[in-house]
C-alpha cells in the first residue's frame, strides 16, 4: 500500500465523513466532523514533510462559525498606497522584518490589525529567550531560534529593552533519570550549542537556591535567558518607524486581488494598497492571508496557552526559567513499576498532555509567571482565561515552585499560538505566488527567532526588489533606539538629576510599579506614539503591579487626554469600541 | 534634615497623628504622594462622617478639611506629591528616600507613622475569568471618575460586593442615572453596614443577591454582559447555577487590603488577619520607632476611628524614646476574627487601652469576655454585634496586674 | 406592623412599628422620631456634584444641608444638573436656600478657594472670586 492510501486509512478511520486528495504538492483534508479533536488529529496523521510542502485542513467543524475580530475602523486613508513591502502583522516577526527592512531605502508599511503592536501572541508569552536544545538540526525552529538566541546580547543594546541570559534548567527528580540529560547534551554539541551541562544537586541550589525538594539535579543550560516580548516588539517597531517604515494600526487585511501568480492588490478596511511585495506573518491568521495570495500550503491549527503572573514577592524564589523534565513524576508515580512508568512518559511527551512544556519563568519585573499549557482549539483569537485551566496550572505548577501560594497570584493570561501540523516554522519564499514571502507558523520559540527571521525576510525581499530595480542602502539607518529610562532601578543621584532637568520624572503616578508621569510621556511621545490605556500599561506597566490600575487608570486616562487635546471620553481601553467613560454626569459642565 | 516624627501619608489617618505629634512639641514632616491632602475622603463625598468626632454627619471633604485647616494653620511641614521610594534603618533613625517634582533626595527621622491607607482588591484576585473588555472597575476607581471627574463610567452595571464602597456606589451610580442591576455577595450575610444597606439599596429599589458570585465577563471591546453563580457555604460556585446578565459595567467591592510594602521591606511583622503590622495599645508595630495608623493598621469602618487611633499613634511618636518594652500578646477568641492591638506593652501606660475588635459572626445578645491566661477579667453584654461593624471598647488593663508571659484573649459568644 | 433598621447612627438599631406607630427597638429618641418620620414622611440627606467652570475642580461635592422628603429626591438631582458653579466657593457656602420650600439649603462641602503650584504646594488663593 502507497504512504498516501496508508494516510486515507488511518484518516479515516478516525471519521469516514473526512475526504483526503493530493493537489498542488500538499494534502488536503476536507470534510465536516462533530469534534476538534477529530480535525486536529487527522491534521496530525497527514503530515509527511518529505512529501508535501504541507497539510491543508479544511475540515469543518459542525456547527461552528469562525468569526474574526476586526477593527471597527472604515475609511480610505490608506487607499491607493504603493509601498514597496507590505508586511501583514504587527508581531514580533512583523516587526523584526520592518527593522531590517529599514536598513534600505524602501517604502515599507506594516498593517496590524489590533489597536497596538503586539497585540497578539507577542505580548502573550512568558518571555523565555529559549536555547533550543530539543530541535532536529534541520528543522527551521532550531535554525532561526539558534541565531536569534545569540542576536539578542546585540539587540538589547542596540533597541534598549531589558534581557537577561541567566540560563534555563530542566530538572530531574531521580537518578536514572540522569539518561535525559545526557542525551540532551550529546544533542547540543550537534547543534552547536555551548556550555550545556548537567548539575547535581549540590551545583543546582548555587544557582537556583530555592529549586524544589524533589529536584535530584538539571540539566543547565547557560544561554537561556528571559526578556520582555512586547517591549522588544516595541523596540523593533519605534526602530522601524524612526528609519523611515511606517506602522498603520487598526488596519486589517479583508482580502487580495492576484493576477497571472502575483498579488495585485491588497484590500483593507482603509482602503486598498497595491504593494510590491508581501510579507505574511499574520501570526493565527497566516493561512488565512496564505489562501487570499494563493499560496497557501500549510494551516493554522490554534493551540491556546493560559499564563499566570505572581507577586514580585515570590519572584525571588526563581532567578532563571525551569521546566520539570518530561520523564520525572513526582508524588504517588514515585512508586510506579516499569511499564506503568513508560506509559507515564508517553503521555508525557504526547500532544495530548496538556501541561506539555510548562515552566516556572522570573520576568525581567521580577514578578514570577507560571505556564503555559496547553490546549487546541477551534477559536483562532479565543484569548479568554478559565478558572478549572488556571487552577490546573497553580496545582502542578506548585511542586515546582514549592513557595507559591494561591493569594500570590496578581493577574493571568492567555494567549494562541499558530502552530501549522508540521510544527515547524514555514519561512519561505512564495511557491505559487511569486510576490509573497511567508513567515508562518511561529510558535515557541517564536520571540527568541523572530529577529533571525526578520534578517532572512529583509534579505530575501532585498533581493526579490533588485529584480526590478535598484535597491540603496539606507545611509541614515540608526540601529539604536532609547527606550524610557526605568528611574525606580536608578541611583538617588541618577534619579535626582534626571528630575532636575525634567520634573515630570519626579511626579509618580503609578505607585504600585513607582513610574512617574515623565515616563508614560516619553511613552506617548515616542516615534510610534500611543493612544490607550493599554499601550500605556504595556510599554511603562502602570497598571501592571499589585492593583492593577485601581490608582492609576483615572491619572493615566486624563494625562492621555491632556497630551491628545480630547476629552477623556475619547480615551480607550484598546480598541476603538473599548469605551471607558460615557458622558459628563452633569449636563451644565458642557 | 531631620524630624522627630515623619507621617507618610496625608489621609484622615495622616493628619491627624501629624497634628497629635506637632502638639506635642515634636519637629514633624507630611509626606503625601497626591497633589492635595486628605486621602480617600476627597471622593467620598457621601455623608455619615465625623458623628463621634464633630456630633455631626458631614461628607468625606468636610471631614478632611477640617483637619487640612489645622494642618496649614500650624505650620507643619509638608511634601506633597511627594513619593516614599524606599525606607532604610540606621543606627536608631530612619533614612526615607523620596521624589518629587524638585528631584530625589531623603530625610533622617526618630519615628516614623506609617499612615497608607489601603487599595481595593482586584478582579483577578477573585478569580473572576472571560475576556479583558473595558468596563470593568472596582468601587474606588468608579467614584474618583464620578466624584472627582465628574464622569460617567457606566449605564448599567452589577456590583460584586456588599462591602460598604459598592453600596455607596450602588446608591452614586442611580442618583447619576445609571441602572443598577443589582448587588452581587459572595457571602451569606452582607459585607457592608446595616444602614448603607437600606440607604443605598432598599430606598433605590436595588436587589441584594447573598451567596452568589461573577464568575466570567464577556465582551471583547466593552463589557456585554457577566455570568453570576450561586455559592456554596465554602464560597465555591455551584455548577449549574450560571446566569447571564446583560450589562455594560462591573463594579468590585470585593476588599480592601491595607496597603504596608514599606513596613514589609523594614520586615515589620504583620497581622495575617489584620493585613496591618502587629501593634501595642501605643500604636507602635514590634519594630522599634515604627506606629502604624487608620486603614493601614486595619481597615476602619468609621473615619471617626481612623482619627482617634491616628491621634494616639502620633502622640505616642512624639515622644517615643527607644526603651525595653515589656510585650504580652492579645489574641483573638472564639467568636472575634482579629482584634488591635495585638500587643500589651507592660511597661507603658495600661489604664485607657481602646481596642478595636470583629466578631466572627452576626450573634444576638452576645457576651464578650476579656481572659488573662483563662481567667475572665471582664465582661459586656452587646445586643447584636455582626462582622461588617467594628467594636470599640476602652479598658483600663491597669488593675488586672499582668505579669510578661501572661495572654490576653477576647472571646465573644452568643448568651 | 413594619420592620426596619435605624440609619441616624452606626448603632443600626431594629426597630418595630406597630399599626398605631408605636416604635419599639430605638436606644434613644432620635431613633425613636427616625421611625415615625420614615412611617409618615420619610427624609433623606442627598449628596451629590454639580458641575463647575474649572478644570482643576470640574464638579463640586454638595449636600442638603438637612433632610429633604425622600420623594423630592428626583426633583432634586435634576436641579443639580442645571447648576454651574462659575466662582470658587467656600466649605459651607449656600447655593440654594430652602430647597423645595423645606429648611434645607443646598451647601458645598469643600472649599475650591485653594489653589496648588505644579509642586504642590497649598495656599489659599481668593483669585477666583468674582
Amino acid at each position: 500500500m502507497s504512504s498516501f492510501k496508508s494516510k486515507v486509512k488511518k484518516i479515516k478511520a478516525l471519521s469516514p465523513d473526512i475526504e483526503v486528495t493530493e493537489e498542488r504538492g500538499c494534502i488536503v483534508l476536507r470534510g465536516e466532523v462533530d469534534n476538534w479533536e477529530t480535525v486536529v488529529k487527522a491534521g496530525r496523521l497527514a503530515v509527511d514533510r518529505k512529501k508535501y510542502y504541507g497539510v491543508i485542513n479544511d475540515i469543518q467543524l459542525k456547527g461552528y462559525q469562525p468569526k474574526e475580530k476586526l477593527p471597527s475602523e472604515k475609511d480610505k486613508l490608506y487607499d491607493g498606497a504603493r509601498p514597496d513591502v507590505l508586511i501583514i502583522g504587527g508581531g514580533l516577526t512583523g516587526c523584526a522584518a520592518a527593522r531590517e527592512l529599514s536598513r534600505y531605502r524602501l517604502d515599507i508599511m506594516l498593517v496590524e490589525k489590533g489597536a497596538d503592536v503586539a497585540a497578539g501572541q507577542s505580548s502573550r508569552n512568558g518571555g523565555a529567550v529559549h536555547v533550543g536544545i530539543n530541535y532536529s538540526p534541520s528543522s527551521q525552529k532550531n535554525y532561526f531560534n539558534y541565531r536569534g538566541n545569540i542576536m539578542y546580547s546585540r539587540l538589547e543594546k542596540e533597541l534598549d529593552f531589558p534581557f537577561e541570559r541567566t540560563g534555563h534548567l530542566m530538572l530531574i527528580g531521580a537518578k536514572w533519570e540522569k539518561i535525559l540529560p545526557k542525551l540532551l547534551v550529546m544533542n547540543s554539541k550537534r547543534l552547536h550549542i555551548p556550555g550545556v551541562r548537567y548539575l547535581n544537586r549540590e551545583q543546582l541550589l548555587k544557582i537556583e537556591p530555592y529549586a524544589p525538594s524533589w529536584a535530584y539535579g538539571a540539566l543547565y543550560m547557560p544561554t537561556g535567558g528571559f526578556t520582555s516580548p512586547y517591549k522588544v516588539n516595541v523596540a523593533l517597531a519605534e526602530n522601524a518607524v524612526t528609519n523611515g517604515a511606517k506602522i498603520c494600526l487598526n488596519t486589517a487585511v479583508l482580502d487580495m486581488e492576484t493576477k497571472d501568480g502575483k498579488i495585485y492588490s491588497v484590500k483593507t478596511n482603509r482602503g486598498t494598497i497595491y504593494p510590491k511585495l508581501v510579507i505574511n506573518a499574520a501570526g493565527v491568521y497566516a493561512d488565512v492571508i496564505a489562501e487570499m495570495a494563493g499560496d497557501r500550503t500549510f494551516t493554522i491549527h490554534p493551540r491556546k496557552g493560559t499564563d499566570i503572573i505572581l507577586d514580585k514577592k515570590v519572584g525571588k524564589y526563581i532567578r532563571t526559567t525551569e521546566v520539570k523534565s518530561p520523564i520525572t513524576v513526582l508524588g504517588d508515580g514515585k512508586k510506579l513499576g516499569a511499564a506503568e512508568r513508560i506509559k507515564m512518559i508517553k503521555f508525557a511527551l504526547s500532544h495530548e498532555n496538556t501541561s506539555k512544556g510548562i515552566a516556572v519563568i522570573h520576568t525581567v519585573d521580577k514578578n514570577m509567571i507560571v505556564g503555559p499549557d496547553v490546549q487546541e482549539i477551534p477559536d483562532r483569537e479565543d484569548v479568554t482565561t478559565d478558572r478549572e485551566t488556571t487552577d490546573r496550572i497553580l496545582r502542578e505548577q506548585m511542586q515546582v515552585a514549592e513557595k507559591i501560594k494561591p493569594s500570590d497570584v496578581i493577574a493571568y493570561f492567555a494567549g494562541v499560538r499558530a502552530p501549522t501540523y508540521e510544527e515547524d516554522f514555514q519561512v519561505r519564499k512564495g511557491i505559487f505566488c511569486k510576490n509573497i514571502l511567508e513567515a508562518a507558523g511561529i510558535q515557541s520559540p517564536g520571540a527568541t527567532a523572530a529577529p533571525a527571521i526578520g534578517v532572512k525576510l529583509a534579505r530575501w525581499a532585498v533581493d526579490y526588489l533588485k529584480e526590478t530595480g535598484p535597491v540603496e542602502r539606507n545611509r541614515a539607518f540608526n540601529p539604536r533606539r532609547k527606550g524610557t529610562p526605568h528611574l525606580a532601578s536608578l541611583s538617588e543621584k541618577e534619579r535626582d538629576a534626571l528630575i532636575k532637568k525634567n520634573p515630570d520624572y519626579g511626579e509618580i503616578v503609578c505607585r504600585c510599579e513607582e513610574i512617574s508621569k515623565g515616563e508614560i510621556l516619553d511613552v506617548l511621545r515616542s516615534p510610534l506614539p500611543v493612544y490607550t490605556l493599554d499601550a500605556v500599561k504595556r510599554r511603562c506597566r502602570p497598571g501592571m503591579g499589585r492593583c492593577q490600575g485601581g490608582f492609576c487608570s483615572p491619572l493615566v486616562v486624563q494625562i492621555l487626554a491632556k497630551e491628545w487635546g480630547c476629552s477623556v471620553e475619547d480615551i480607550k481601553k484598546n480598541t476603538k469600541e473599548s469605551r471607558i467613560l460615557f458622558r459628563r454626569t452633569k449636563e451644565a459642565g458642557k | 534634615m531631620r524630624y522627630d516624627v515623619t507621617v507618610i501619608g496625608g489621609g484622615p489617618a495622616g493628619l491627624a497623628a501629624a497634628l497629635a505629634a506637632d502638639k506635642e512639641g515634636a519637629k514633624v514632616l507630611l509626606i503625601e504622594r497626591e497633589r492635595k491632602l486628605g486621602g480617600i475622603l476627597k471622593q467620598c463625598i457621601h455623608d455619615g462622617f465625623g458623628l463621634m468626632t464633630f456630633g455631626e454627619k458631614l461628607s468625606g471633604p468636610e471631614y478632611s478639611e477640617r483637619f487640612i485647616d489645622k494642618v496649614l494653620a500650624s505650620g507643619i511641614e509638608k511634601k506633597l506629591l511627594t513619593f516614599v521610594t524606599k525606607i532604610k534603618k540606621v543606627k536608631n533613625e530612619f533614612v526615607i528616600y523620596y521624589v518629587n517634582r524638585e528631584g530625589a533626595g531623603h530625610i533622617r527621622t526618630k519615628a516614623l507613622v506609617l499612615a497608607t491607607g489601603c487599595r481595593e482588591r482586584t478582579a483577578k484576585q477573585v478569580f473572576i475569568h472571560g475576556t479583558r473588555p473595558s468596563g470593568i472597575y472596582t468601587a474606588g476607581t468608579a467614584q474618583y471618575y464620578v466624584n472627582l471627574m465628574g464622569e460617567m463610567p457606566v449605564k448599567r452595571c452589577v456590583i460584586l460586593g456588599s462591602g460598604d464602597i459598592g453600596l455607596i456606589m450602588a446608591r452614586r451610580l442611580t442618583l447619576e442615572g445609571a441602572e443598577v442591576l443589582g448587588v452581587y455577595e459572595a457571602k451569606p450575610t452582607p459585607s457592608g453596614l446595616t444602614r448603607n444597606i437600606h440607604q443605598c439599596l432598599r430606598d433605590f429599589d436595588i436587589p441584594l443577591y447573598l451567596s452568589h458570585t461573577v464568575t466570567r465577563v464577556f465582551g471583547d471591546d466593552r463589557l456585554t454582559g457577566v455570568e453570576v453563580m450561586k455559592v456554596d457555604e465554602n464560597m465555591e460556585p455551584i455548577p449549574g447555577t450560571e446566569e447571564r446578565i446583560e450589562c455594560d459595567g462591573l463594579i468590585l467591592s470585593v476588599g480592601l487590603i491595607p496597603e504596608n510594602e514599606l513596613a514589609e521591606s523594614l520586615d515589620v511583622p504583620i497581622d495575617e488577619r489584620t493585613r496591618g503590622p502587629v501593634c501595642d495599645q501605643e500604636y507602635m508595630s514590634e519594630a522599634e520607632g515604627i506606629f502604624c495608623a487608620g486603614n493601614a493598621l486595619h481597615v476602619n469602618d468609621l473615619v471617626d476611628y481612623v482619627t482617634e487611633n491616628a491621634w494616639a499613634a502620633g502622640k505616642n511618636s512624639a515622644h517615643y524614646e527607644k526603651k525595653e518594652r515589656i510585650l504580652i500578646s492579645v489574641l483573638p477568641g472564639e467568636g472575634t476574627s482579629y482584634v488591635v492591638p495585638e500587643r500589651l506593652n507592660l511597661s507603658a501606660p495600661l489604664n485607657n487601652v481602646t481596642m478595636y475588635f470583629r466578631s466572627a459572626r452576626e450573634m444576638r445578645n452576645a457576651k464578650l469576655k476579656i481572659k488573662i491566661d483563662g481567667k475572665t477579667v471582664f465582661e459586656k453584654k452587646y445586643q447584636v454585634v455582626r462582622p461588617p461593624e467594628m467594636e470599640r471598647l476602652q479598658i483600663d488593663f491597669s488593675g488586672f496586674s499582668i505579669r510578661k508571659n501572661q495572654t490576653v484573649k477576647i472571646i465573644l459568644e452568643e448568651a | 406592623m413594619k420592620e426596619f433598621v435605624c440609619i441616624v447612627c452606626p448603632n443600626g438599631c431594629q426597630l418595630q412599628v406597630d399599626d398605631e406607630g408605636n416604635v419599639a427597638g430605638a436606644k434613644c429618641e432620635r431613633g425613636v422620631r427616625f421611625a415615625t418620620e420614615e412611617m409618615t414622611c420619610p427624609k433623606r440627606t442627598v449628596c451629590s456634584t454639580v458641575a463647575t467652570i474649572f478644570e482643576d475642580f470640574p464638579v463640586l461635592p454638595v449636600r442638603t444641608s438637612q433632610e429633604i422628603p425622600k420623594e423630592k429626591i428626583g426633583e432634586l438631582m435634576e436641579l443639580l444638573n442645571g447648576i454651574c458653579v462659575k466662582q470658587r466657593l467656600e466649605r459651607g457656602e449656600v447655593l440654594v436656600k430652602h430647597l423645595f420650600g423645606t429648611e434645607a439649603d443646598l451647601i458645598s462641602t469643600s472649599d475650591m478657594t485653594y489653589a496648588y503650584f505644579d509642586g504642590g504646594e497649598a495656599i489659599k488663593d481668593d483669585s477666583g472670586r468674582g
